[in-house]
């Protein structure tokens, strides 16, 4: 037995495809096309996080520091974003 | 990253990453990479697939589970200690009766991880057919549904929920299934 809840709507231009992960109880889902990445924690509100660089993530973590750590597929590298905006490469 | 393919998967692992990708079209390798050591082989693994593309997910034993979503569809349980266990090949021989793991198109979402094992869903990306597995935690397949619609179950919330995301144009509307009773056995399948 299934309810169904709508959360949120995104748009999915052209071919991008969204990653999904699961953090503790939150859910969070990425749009890999943009160069906005948004957030979504539970199903209150969107979360948006800005940056200026396009991503391929194809894989994602949040830090209990509040960073963000994903690895890039475009660039082969480790990103972890921060909440004031600074931003690590690992490559 | 400097590994030996272009890594297409990533899951976390302890305080670094199991990143992931095809040494050959067969073959599946996956490292173990941190910001304090050089990358280090953890896992090897030759699927039957000539074309394998693995998604890595972690479970709720924070173990590693590889989906790969080209028929036969493995999946795999990699844990902290290296050891890899094949959960299941959804093959179907024998119980599909029109051959729908077998058809042009079809692919196998990631793995998600439930409290009573794993939920693995066959897309038909052609169509809006889908196929919803839930498979025991050692493997087995204890239920199947198919069902028609634009769906792709992405991920579990808490021990009750599901999200998916819905496909329609240009919008995909995410949506969250409340589920009661989802790791109770059925007596046969559909």
């Amino acid at each position: 037995l299934l309810t169904l809840r709508h959360v949120g709507t995104i748009a999915v231009p052209g071919r991008g495809h969204i990653l999904s992960l699961l953090i503790d109880r939150e859910f969070a889902f990425v749009r890999a096309d943009s160069a906005d990445y948004r957030l979504t924690f539970d199903s209150r509100d969107w979360v948006r996080l800005q940056t200026t660089q396009q991503y391929e993530p194809i894989g994602i973590r949040f830090g209990a520091d509040g960073r963000i750590e994903l690895v890039d597929g475009k660039t082969q590298s480790i990103i972890v974003l921060y909440a004031s905006g600074r931003v690590d490469s690992v490559s | 990253l400097t590994l030996p393919f272009d890594a297409t998967a990533a899951a976390p692992l302890n305080s670094g990453w199991l990143v992931g990708g095809n040494r050959t079209p067969q073959l599946f390798q996956a490292f173990f990479v941190s910001h304090d050591t050089a990358p280090q082989l953890f896992l090897s693994y030759s699927s039957a697939s000539d074309r394998a593309r693995f998604r890595l997910t972690v479970a709720r034993n924070a173990a590693i589970i590889a989906t790969n979503a080209v028929y036969p569809f493995e999946t795999l349980a990699i844990s902290s200690t290296r050891a890899v266990d094949t959960l299941t090949t959804l093959d179907y021989d024998g119980n599909e009766p029109d051959d729908f793991a077998r058809r042009e198109g079809v692919f196998s979402l990631p793995a998600v991880p439930l409290d009573c094992g794993y939920l693995q869903m066959l897309v038909d990306v052609r169509s809006d057919e889908r196929r919803v597995i839930l498979l025991t935690p050692d493997g087995h397949v204890n239920r199947r549904m198919k069902l028609f619609a634009p769906l792709g179950l992405v991920g579990a919330v808490g021990v009750d929920r599901l999200l998916g995301v819905l496909t329609a144009g240009r919008y995909s509307d995410i949506v969250e299934f409340a589920i009661a009773g989802p790791c109770q056995s059925s007596p046969g399948p559909e």
